[in-house]
Formats: structure tokens, C-alpha cells, sequence
């Protein structure tokens, strides 16, 4: 027996550093990634602290103190850096409380469409046949529709709400999930391993999701990355076209329609909102175009 | 032939689905008639609201409120406005014209900005018009339309003046709506034709074309471009619906009398069958053309013709 | 030999079907195994051999039921597989593993390698508790000749005869009697493979194993198995003991096969003549009239393209399909 050569551990050359060091290594090397990160810490450290940040009662209406513009002190020595807007409320206040509808928003209908579209998505590719066919004929049909056009069309009849909101765009959301998540699982279960899991005798769901499952996580966490872009964008456009969340709260889509009705007398009440939501939502497709060419450089084919 | 007739199967049943979901749209919150009545139907009696139900037919079972549904939709009839007073299909389809011209327009326009940019960067990787390529890409994805819309407001209609900032009738009217709807598509067609671009310039035929001695800018034109330009076309239905659909908020911003503009108002009066009828049609459109590029790529690419 | 088969196949087939058209109706079938029969008996090593596309690895897959066979019985332990019920067959499948061709494919890219090993376990209930499954995971890595401190590393980490290796031990795990080898060296560098081969003869003596050893060429085969089959186009053409086979094989496309092992004496080498073989192998799906070989076959006569040679013993112990012996 000529086994013992064996014993030893593989050479360096297959045995790469452990994953997190090389993680870090590669997210410091890149300013892009390190600077949207930054942006996106400062973001979510505003949607968590709002009512300890803000230096003022986002909802207060004070129609004494409307339209000041960024700097204005009031009587009682309160200091309005951004402003006030058109019923006096700050609009500094407002921003900060617009970071938090932001991410609520996003990140809960984030994971209603994550989880959907992955499921789905699992079942059709790997069970195929009927399942898949209704799957995937569903799925053409939400996309004969844009997406912000169906979203609208329920909002409208639904009326605005946080929560309507966030099941709207959850559940018009999982198609891409849905597709990507096939697609690999598709591919993976042609692979050996996992006849090798028949062989040994695991039942289909633990092969689906203890075997096949981890495969997948690369592309959706790109997914999600993108979709979590995605959602802001229509969390404000759909707030701006007053059918998001409802007008009273402070959200980045609300403060741009209330500023639209005062662009060219009090540009400071659609300043900070736009440039609030261009910064995120470009740190998030940054840092999701570094996660992707991470994860899987050959992703940049499909998404 | 094979692949064309799927693809007619395919757009049946997404018409089919089309139907099913603008039919569900009345019944999401459970009671229809408070859909279309609104905020009127405060002011009817108890009697008025269930003469009103019996009319419009929701005491029927589901199916045959949809077998009439479709019927009618057949022919034409997506309900009536009362706030218009005016058939609401009536009230969609003039409005269409402009929808069209302007999704047309910044269809042109992003194709017309996005391809060239894509081409000079992609041919002087790492200078400063790659670079400042780079940053128009990155900023025109991640820029929402509505504020662009009011930034362009803000710049080119209230501080210089030099183009209204609402309505519709000169040319003038469209460059501002038209820049901010082709805005997203642009950044997006300029990135793929620049990635597609480099990935091909690597490729075998380029390489031997060159060593051929091909002067380089017949490589670039007649090699690399015309098979890059394939991913973009794909991409080009996608972008119709993201057309349609941004065409919404942009129409809303800038006072643009089409669909989107239509539809936003009828949400705002409650008007119910304008915003069906408004849905219905821009999904039909979005299908239709699709269909219709399809439908051309089986024609333009023989591999797809032969392998469907 | 039959009151000790282990297994016992018997016109085993396995047809996939070719759909075309709008509706994906089945137009015709690809005839991948089509109708084998053959026993293995217990703590014996089965060669089975033919080039890459005639069957033989769908044969492999269909006996352990992982690919459906579209008719025939696969008796294991006296029990028709083929009938059986899926939970059943779950359970069976403690008794019959698999060693597969590729080891890079077949080990899952995101799991340890310890818990690739303990799955069979613990899907068998082999162990009890958590100390009982690390040590057998431990004495299974030593046994197939791995450092069990490797256990918490993933695949990619190793070499591809470690990764086989890896995959050895998966098959061992839950005691089985019968291993499906599927060219389980072939993927190797030539260095590895006499490595593999010799723990697969250890294991074998040591637990009293019984093997299906999947290969394309004859000469690994004949190091290991106790008898040979030999297979064309998804038939059998000839099966017999070893021995036989190499020393008067009787099959013209076994003669031709044995011709092309080179002979390591320079003298017997040089005297060595190469049956060639003109054509390609005709498509599964059309395959020829009578005998499938008779398109290549050297010898082939007209009754040999209109009738189907039967797979009969012609000699006590050695079976063959020809016309001709």
C-alpha cells in the first residue's frame, strides 16, 4: 500500500487561505467598495438612531416657520440645518426618518421576494415538469407587465400604507429570484454530487435544500444586492407618486413630491432627498457589482 | 416555424394573464363596488350601493364576471368614467399618441448617445473618457427619474430658462422628459456596449483579423461592433417596458398629457376604470412589442431559427 | 454460482426518449441499455467494460436505480429493486453504494469533508450520537487513507486522488455489500491510479465486498475482477471469468479490444497485431439491424446484418452474442 504519500495535507497550491481574510483582503483593496460601504454604514446608523439623531419632531407642523431656508434659527434657538419644508417641519429631521421608511421598506420586501423567488425558484428547477411550467408561465406574465406599473395598479386600488407597500413589492419582486435560483439549480443538479446524495439514500427536500440549496447563495445575495437598489428607487417613486407610504410620513419619495410643488421658491426641500437616494442607491450597486465579481465573476453574464 | 408558433402560444397565455390580473384588480380589497364608487359612496344610501352592485354585476359568481369582462374588453369596453364622463377606453387611447411619441423618442435618444459613448470607451480603456464614461454609467443608474426630472427643472427651466418645464406642442417640450426617461437605459446600454465590446476584442477572429492586417478601425467597426451590438438588442424589450412604465412618473413630473400622466391622475380621482384600461393597454403594448422583437431575432439570427 | 448471486439482472433496459415538436411528443428513444442480463456474485469483482457511450455507465446507474430502467429486474438480496417502493428502495440503498468517475464533480463544493463522509451515516442511522459519528468518520478516513485532522476542510483543498479517496469512504460508510465503481480511476493521473486500485483490492478482501468496476479498457479490469463483461452499443456481447476472456476471448469485438492493450515485452509486443476497427459506432437511438456490430465487424457475414445473435452460454461459464462461435 502506497497510501501514506496521501496523508499529508494538500499542497499549498489547492489549499487557498481561509475564505473571511481573503473576503477582507480583496473588500480593502477596492476604494469603490470600501467608500459605498462607508455611505451605506452612515445610511443605516441614521435609519437606527433616527429619534436620538434627529435634531428636531419630524412630524411637528408649524405653519410659523414655513419654508426657511438650511440654517434658519427659530425663536426658541432650534437651528434648522436643511430648512424647513412646507408645513415647517424640518427637513434634516425628515431625512433622517427618510433613511429609516427607506430600509424598512426595502429590506423587508427584500426578503418577501427573496424568500418566494427562492423557493420557487428551487422546486420548479429541481422537480421540473408541471410545477415548473406554471412557475415559470407565472413568471413571464409578471414580466409582461413593469414591475413599477403593476405595483401602481395595486397601490391605486389598495391605497397607501407602509405595509401595502412593503407586500407590494415583495410579492411583484420574486420573479428574478425565481429565475436566477432555476437556472443554477437547473445546472447543479445535473452535477454528480448530487446523484451521489441519491446513492446514499437522502430524501429529495434534504438533497434540495442541504445539498443543492448552498450552492445557490451567490447569485441571490447579487440578486439581492440589486433588488435592494431597486426597492428604494420604488419605494420613492411610488411614495412620489403618492401612492407609496402615506403623505404624513417622512419618506425621501414624499419629501420630493412636497419639494416639486416649491421648485424655484425652496430648492433645499428637493436637494437632500434626490441626492439622499442617488448616493445610496449608487453605493449599493457598487458594492453589488464587487460582491458579484467576488462571489462569481461569471455572473456578470447573467446579471 | 416551431419557435414561432411557442412564442404566439406564449404571448396568448400572457395576454391571458394580462386579463386575469387587471380582472383581479377590482377584487384585491374584497369589495368592488368600493374600487370604483370611492370616496362616493359616502354620500349613496345603503339601497343606492346594492342597486349599483346588482348593475355592475358583482353578485354574479367570479367566472362570469370575467367571461363578460373579457367580452366586453373585446369590443372595447373597459367601463366608464364618471369623472371624465367618457368611455374609459377612450380616454387611454387619446392619450397613447404622446405616450408613444415620447417613449419613442427616448428610445432614439438613448440608443443614438448610449452606443457611441460605449464604442470611444471601450476602445481607450483607462483614459479619462473611459473613466468619465464610467461615472456617466454609474450616475445614470443610480439616479432615480424624478429627481433627475427636477433637477433638469431646476437647471434648465427655472435658473436658465431655456426650456418650459411643463406640457407639451414644440420640440422644446420634449428634450427635458425625453433626457430624463432615456437616462436608465442609456447608462445601461453604454455599459454593455462597452463590456461586450472588450470581451470580444479579446476573442480569436479579432486577433487573427488584425494579424491579417486589417486596418484597426475596420476591426472595431466591422468585427467587434456588429457582434456586440447583439447582447443590446436582447436588451432592448426590457427596456421598452422600463420605457412604459418610467414613462408614469416622467409624464407626471414634466405635465406630459400620456397615459402615465392619465393613469396618476385617475389614481388621484379614484377613477377606477381609467387606471384598468390605462394598465391593461401599456401591457398590451409591452407584450405586443415584445412579441414583435422576438419575432425579428428569428428572422435576423438563423441560429435561433434553426435550434428553437 | 446463481444460489450465491448478490445481484441478478435480467433484460435490464433503459430507453430515454427523444421529444421534438410543439407538443414534446416522444418521437423515438435512445436505447442506452437495452435488455442485459447478467448475475454478480457475492464477493466477487464484476468487470464491465466497452468504450465511452455504449451503455455501460446508465448500466451501473439503472442497477442501483438511480436512472429508472425502463424494463427488466435488478434482484439485489432477492428483492426486485425495480418494483420496489421508494421509501423502501431509500432504505436499500444502505446496502449498495456508489463510487463515481469524477471526484471533483462528486463531492458537494460546500461541505466539509467530514460531514460528506458522516451524511450516509446519519441518513442510515448507522451511528448514535455525535462521539460515535466523529469516530467512525475518523476510522473511515484512516482506512482509505486520509489524515481524519483533515476533516473540517472543504474538497477543493485536496488532491484529486485524496478527493477520490473522499468519495471511497462516502461509499464505505454504511457497511454495504455491493459497490458500483464507475470508472472510478479513469479521471486520475496515471500515478494515482494503481493507489486507488490497490486500496479497492484491500478494501474488497478486508470486508468481503462485491464490485461492479465500470471501465473502459481492458487492462485495469483484468488486474481486479473475477470475471468480465464485455458490452457494445447497450448489449452484452460477451461475459466470462477473467482468465478466459484474455486468454480465448471469443467475441470479434473482444479480440479487437484485447489487441489494442499493449504487451509490456518487446518481443511479444512487436509480434503484438492490432485488429483495427473501420467506422464509428452507430447511434443508440438507430441502431442496426441484426447484429449491432456487424457494421464494424471484420467477420460479419449477411446473416449477421439481419439477425440478432442471442446471448448464450457457448461454453460452460462463458456466454457470448454471435453467430460465429
Amino acid at each position: 500500500m502506497s497510501a501514506d504519500a496521501d496523508l499529508a495535507p494538500a499542497p499549498a497550491t489547492v489549499a487557498p487561505k481561509p475564505r473571511r481574510s481573503r473576503l477582507l483582503k480583496r473588500f480593502v483593496g477596492s476604494k469603490a467598495a470600501v467608500v459605498s460601504a462607508i455611505v451605506l454604514a452612515v445610511v443605516l446608523i441614521a435609519a437606527l438612531g433616527a429619534p436620538w439623531l434627529a435634531p428636531n419632531d419630524p412630524f411637528a407642523i408649524k405653519l410659523i416657520q414655513r419654508l426657511k431656508p438650511p440654517g434658519w434659527v427659530n425663536s426658541a434657538g432650534a437651528t434648522f440645518w436643511l430648512g424647513t419644508d412646507a408645513l415647517g417641519r424640518d427637513v434634516l429631521s425628515r431625512l433622517i426618518y427618510g433613511a429609516r421608511v427607506s430600509l424598512i421598506v426595502a429590506v423587508s420586501a427584500l426578503a418577501i421576494s427573496g424568500v418566494i423567488g427562492l423557493l420557487l425558484g428551487l422546486v420548479s428547477g429541481y422537480f421540473g415538469g408541471v410545477v415548473d411550467d406554471i412557475v415559470m408561465r407565472i413568471a413571464d406574465i409578471q414580466l409582461s407587465f413593469p414591475t413599477i406599473l403593476l405595483a401602481l395598479a395595486i397601490m391605486a386600488v389598495l391605497g397607501s400604507g407602509l405595509d401595502k407597500l412593503i407586500l407590494v413589492l415583495g410579492l411583484t419582486g420574486w420573479v428574478q429570484y425565481g429565475r436566477i435560483v432555476r437556472g443554477q439549480v437547473l445546472a447543479i443538479k445535473q452535477e454528480e454530487f448530487v446523484l451521489a446524495a441519491r446513492a446514499t439514500g437522502e430524501r429529495q427536500w434534504r438533497i434540495l435544500f442541504q445539498h443543492i440549496l448552498p450552492n445557490v447563495w451567490s447569485p441571490v445575495i447579487v440578486v439581492a444586492s440589486f433588488t435592494m437598489a431597486s426597492n428604494i428607487v420604488a419605494e420613492a417613486s411610488l411614495s412620489f407618486l403618492g401612492v407609496g407610504v402615506s403623505p404624513s410620513v417622512p419618506s425621501w419619495g414624499t419629501m420630493l413630491a412636497d419639494g416639486r410643488q416649491y421648485i424655484g421658491i425652496a430648492e433645499w426641500l428637493t436637494i437632500p432627498a434626490g441626492l439622499a437616494i442617488s448616493l445610496t442607491v449608487l453605493s449599493i450597486n457598487l458594492l453589488g457589482d464587487w460582491l458579484r465579481d467576488f462571489l462569481d465573476p461569471r455572473l456578470k453574464n447573467i446579471l | 416555424m416551431r419557435y414561432v408558433l411557442r412564442r404566439l402560444a406564449q404571448s396568448v397565455i400572457v395576454v391571458f394573464g394580462v386579463s386575469i390580473v387587471a380582472f383581479g384588480l377590482l377584487f384585491l380589497t374584497g369589495d368592488p363596488t368600493e374600487v370604483i364608487l370611492g370616496d362616493g359612496a359616502d354620500r349613496m344610501t345603503v339601497d343606492q350601493i346594492q342597486e349599483f352592485r346588482a348593475k355592475m354585476g358583482f353578485d354574479r359568481p367570479w367566472l362570469v364576471q370575467y367571461a363578460s369582462f373579457v367580452g366586453k374588453a373585446l369590443q372595447g369596453d373597459f367601463g366608464y368614467s364618471f369623472i371624465r364622463h367618457q368611455p374609459a377606453y377612450e380616454v387611454i387611447v387619446d392619450k397613447l399618441p404622446a405616450t408613444i411619441q415620447l417613449a419613442a423618442f427616448a428610445f432614439v435618444l438613448s440608443l443614438v448617445i448610449s452606443i457611441p459613448l460605449g464604442v470611444l470607451s471601450a476602445t481607450r480603456p483607462n483614459t479619462t473618457v473611459d473613466h468619465a464614461v464610467t461615472a456617466l454609467t454609474l450616475a445614470g443608474q443610480s439616479i432615480p427619474s424624478f429627481w433627475l426630472g427636477i433637477l433638469l427643472i431646476l437647471f434648465f427651466g427655472v435658473e436658465l430658462k431655456w426650456l418650459p418645464i411643463s406640457g407639451s406642442g414644440t420640440w422644446k417640450h420634449l428634450v427635458m422628459p425625453g433626457i430624463t426617461l432615456a437616462a436608465f437605459p442609456m447608462a445601461r446600454n453604454m455599459r454593455l456596449t462597452r463590456s461586450s465590446m472588450l470581451d470580444f476584442m479579446q476573442r480569436d477572429f479579432v486577433r487573427t483579423a488584425r494579424a491579417k492586417g486589417i486596418s484597426e478601425r475596420r476591426v472595431v467597426y466591422a468585427h467587434v461592433l456588429r457582434n456586440s451590438l447583439l447582447p443590446i438588442v436582447t436588451a432592448v424589450g426590457l427596456e421598452l417596458g422600463f420605457l412604459l412604465g418610467g414613462s408614469v412618473i416622467v409624464e407626471t413630473i414634466f405635465g406630459w398629457p400620456g397615459v402615465g400622466r392619465e393613469i396618476v391622475a385617475a389614481i388621484g380621482s379614484k377613477d377606477f376604470f381609467v387606471v384598468q384600461a390605462g394598465v391593461i393597454m401599456l401591457a398590451l403594448i409591452f407584450a405586443g412589442v415584445n412579441l414583435l422583437i422576438d419575432l425579428v431575432y428569428v428572422w435576423v439570427d438563423p441560429r435561433i431559427r434553426l435550434g428553437g | 454460482m446463481s444460489e450465491a448471486a448478490l445481484v441478478a439482472v435480467d433484460g435490464l433496459a433503459v430507453h430515454f426518449p427523444i421529444r421534438s415538436g410543439l407538443l414534446g411528443r416522444t418521437t423515438g428513444a435512445i436505447k442506452a441499455v437495452d435488455g442485459i442480463s447478467f448475475t454478480i456474485a457475492k464477493g466477487e469483482t464484476l468487470g464491465m467494460v466497452g468504450e465511452s457511450g455504449c451503455g455501460k455507465t446508465t448500466a451501473g446507474r439503472a442497477i442501483l436505480q438511480l436512472t429508472r430502467p425502463t424494463a427488466g429486474r435488478v434482484a439485489f438480496r432477492g428483492t426486485d429493486l425495480v418494483t420496489q417502493e421508494p421509501e423502501a428502495l431509500r432504505r436499500t440503498r444502505r446496502h449498495m453504494q456508489m463510487i463515481f468517475q469524477d471526484p471533483y464533480a462528486s463531492l458537494n463544493p460546500q461541505m466539509r469533508v467530514g460531514e460528506i463522509i458522516a451524511r450516509p451515516l446519519r441518513v442510515h442511522g448507522v451511528t448514535r450520537g455525535d462521539a460515535d459519528e466523529r469516530g467512525t468518520v475518523a476510522t473511515l478516513m484512516e482506512t482509505v487513507g486520509l489524515n481524519p485532522s483533515l476533516r473540517d476542510r472543504y474538497p477543493h483543498e485536496f488532491s484529486g486522488g485524496q478527493r477520490q479517496r473522499i468519495g471511497i469512504a462516502r461509499a464505505l460508510a454504511t457497511n454495504p455489500d455491493l459497490i458500483v465503481c464507475d470508472e472510478p480511476i479513469s479521471a486520475l493521473d496515471v500515478s494515482i491510479q494503481a493507489q486507488i486500485v490497490n486500496l479497492l483490492e484491500r478494501l474488497r478482501e478486508e470486508r468481503g465486498l462485491t464490485y461492479l468496476f465500470i471501465a473502459h479498457d481492458l487492462s485495469m479490469v483484468r488486474y481486479l475482477s473475477t470475471r468480465v463483461a464485455v458490452m457494445y452499443l447497450g448489449k452484452l456481447v460477451e461475459l466470462t471469468s477473467s482468465a478466459e476472456l484474455y486468454a480465448r476471448p471469443l467475441h470479434p469485438y473482444t479480440q479487437a479490444l484485447l489487441s489494442a492493450i499493449p504487451i509490456p515485452d518487446p518481443v511479444l509486443e512487436r509480434a503484438r497485431q492490432r485488429i483495427l476497427l473501420e467506422g464509428d459506432v452507430p447511434s443508440p437511438a438507430n441502431p442496426p439491424p441484426g447484429c449491432r456490430f456487424s457494421t464494424r465487424c471484420p467477420l460479419a457475414t449477411a446473416r449477421c446484418r439481419q439477425e440478432e445473435p442471442a446471448f448464450r452460454e457457448a461454453e460452460p461459464g462463458h456466454f457470448v452474442a454471435c453467430h460465429l462461435v
